[in-house]
């Protein structure tokens, strides 16, 4: 055998999915892509229940600091705001009096929130201090008029929140083993924040699913990144591993460690602040939390750890980006990719960061066409399942979760 | 006007068009960005509606400013001819150049840079965000606008890409600073 073949690691056959045998390995309905009335019971039965990631603790790191987070699933505005306690809290921007936003800015630093209607102000905490001409109401009980608070707690530097007043789980144990496994990971360096948003016409958990499979990478991105992600060693785009913590997921992505980079990229990755995601370099100071990369692979480039219901974080060992997706209709969700980069040390390193975004940017939006086709067959009715081959078994599992969700909160109900 | 000024202001004006004869018409509206100090940023893809009025070929810029503006640091004077196109304002400017501007112009640009780009980031990288003078901010400004453009060469090579999803659909709404200081540097 040739010393090259001997060198290259062995790509992982086909038997991911049958790690998981309640999976089964049978086509998937497509009647949860599209379906009207699937969507309007994932609203209720998922994203009115399950922990929802709505920015960092960063966003907010001193006491009267405040963001607010737009949910555009439900026209939804929530404030989060540091209190005079240290302690993070999330409320609905409503006032109490007649529902006017009490504030309008996206972040800033205040002493408490004052509606721009009528002028009743709130504290950091949310309790209700002034009423203008108060003697003019009826039994009015400031106690019991407080801005209208949501569940919050934090996972490594993110903050999340849960539209259930009674959420039935912690995040701790909602993230379980998932969120466990990556802890240690330096989130706090990425402290370069960037932000694409944009609408696409497609069903939410579609657009998820084009970040959980790399089977597509050497045709869809045959001009890309092809040659980083899949490669001659890896023709097919097969993935190094998946592993299932129910609800969530992580699939790990193989890299070209005998990629040679374009020019431009080339200098991009030399003049980078920190180990590129496709230059297959890794930060050999950074110390990789259990669960990336989880199997040690050599030849690996990134983790995709996708977090039921809406968010991902793709993991490089020098920088990271998020992706989160609202639905706002059946066939269209709202898409933010949120790349946090380490800091630039010098100017040349802001080069470094441009290409970076750049390049991103460039490669996400070569999958949007097609999503927005597959939306209109699916819209159609003309698509009844979906055939997933063994390396997109993170689809299989998403649509698996997703129903077991709202049968499971149907159950309840009935 | 004194009538050597005059004089003066019309030579340059036709050097100025010499200079850019061979490239497409172009837009002679000059925007001043507060945003990255005394730096004028060429308008180069559009006017912004409310300036449309403002669109005349002779700009009431001082020229000893005007001259100054498009000066790169001595080792790079070379690529001085760049700057009035290719030092923009921001991301989503050189995005939008990138998308309103033919593969030829890019690939003419890249070719101009690439040779020195090497040379130019060694001297970047002994220059810190935030205390850039003028010149090297224009430097570091071409250099951007070459990490935008690199893949238009490197990976596409066409303007019409059949997967391209039109860019205008996915703006960035929280941008990274051309110049400023980023948090967590040199920690």
């Amino acid at each position: 055998m040739n010393e090259r073949l001997m060198k290259t690691p062995e790509i992982t056959p086909p038997t991911l999915t049958l790690r998981y045998p309640e999976l089964g390995t049978g086509p998937i309905s497509t009647d949860a892509y599209w379906k009207p009335e699937f969507y309007a019971q994932e609203l209720e039965a998922i994203f009115k229940r399950a922990w929802l990631c709505v920015g960092r603790v960063e966003q907010a790191a001193a006491v009267g600091d405040f963001f607010v987070k737009k949910l555009p699933t439900f026209d939804m505005s929530i404030i989060v705001a540091r209190g005079k306690d240290g302690t993070l809290r999330a409320f609905h921007n409503m006032c109490q009096h007649r529902g006017n936003h009490v504030e309008l800015r996206a972040q800033g630093h205040c002493v408490g929130f004052t509606c721009p209607f009528h002028g009743w102000t709130y504290g950091l905490d949310g309790k209700l201090v002034g009423v203008p001409d108060a003697q003019g109401f009826f039994d009015l009980d400031k106690s019991t008029l407080s801005l209208k608070q949501v569940a919050l707690d934090i996972w490594e530097g993110f903050v999340f929140i849960n539209l259930d007043p009674n959420p039935c789980q912690s995040l701790v144990e909602f993230l379980g083993t998932h969120g466990r496994d990556l802890e240690g990971y330096a989130f706090e360096r990425g402290t370069a924040v960037f932000e694409y948003e944009g609408t696409i016409n497609c069903n939410w958990k579609c657009m998820i699913d084009s970040f959980c499979e790399t089977y597509h990478v050497p045709i869809l991105h045959k001009h890309s990144i092809k040659d980083t992600l899949a490669g001659p060693d890896n023709p097919h785009g097969r993935l190094i591993d998946i592993r299932l913590k129910t609800p969530h997921r992580t699939m790990s992505v193989w890299g070209n460690m005998a990629y040679q980079p374009n020019p431009v990229q080339g200098l991009a990755f030399k003049y980078a602040p920190g180990p590129s995601i496709t230059s297959g370099a890794v930060d050999e100071n950074s110390v990789l939390p259990k669960g990336l990369n989880e199997t040690r692979a050599p030849n690996w480039s990134i983790d995709v750890s996708a977090f039921f219901p809406n968010w991902l974080i793709v993991m490089g060992s020098g920088m990271y980006f998020t992706h989160q997706m609202w639905p706002i209709a059946p066939n269209r969700v709202v898409w933010q990719m949120r790349g946090f980069l380490r800091p630039a040390q010098n100017a040349a390193q802001r080069f470094g960061q441009e290409n970076s975004m750049v390049e991103l940017r460039d490669a996400v939006l070569e999958d949007c066409n097609t999503l927005e086709r597959i939306q209109s067959v699916l819209d159609q009715g003309l698509l009844k399942e979906f055939l997933y081959h063994d390396h997109e078994l993170g689809l299989r599992h998403q649509y698996h979760v997703v129903k077991q969700w709202v049968d499971d909160y149907a159950k309840a109900r009935a | 006007m004194a009538k050597n000024q005059q004089t003066h202001r019309l030579k340059f004006a036709a050097a100025q068009l010499e200079r850019d004869g061979a490239r497409r018409p172009r837009c002679w509206y000059r925007h001043l960005d507060p945003s990255d100090g005394d730096c004028y940023a060429e308008n180069a893809i559009g006017v912004h509606p409310h300036n449309q009025a403002q669109q005349t070929p002779f700009q009431e810029i001082p020229l000893a400013r005007r001259k100054n503006h498009d000066e790169l640091p001595e080792p790079f004077s070379g690529l001085d001819k760049w700057v009035p196109d290719w030092a923009l304002p921001d991301s989503t400017a050189r995005f939008k150049k990138r998308r309103c501007t033919s593969l030829a112009e890019i690939r003419a640009f890249y070719d101009a840079l690439l040779p020195q780009a090497d040379a130019i980031l060694k001297y970047l990288s002994t220059r810190q965000l935030g205390t850039l003078t003028p010149p090297e901010g224009k430097l570091l400004k071409l250099m951007l606008s070459l990490a935008e453009m690199g893949p238009a060469i490197e990976w596409y090579g066409t303007e019409n890409h059949p997967e391209a999803f039109d860019g205008r659909r996915f703006p960035l709404v929280v941008t990274l600073a051309d110049m400023s200081p980023q948090p967590g540097a040199h920690t």
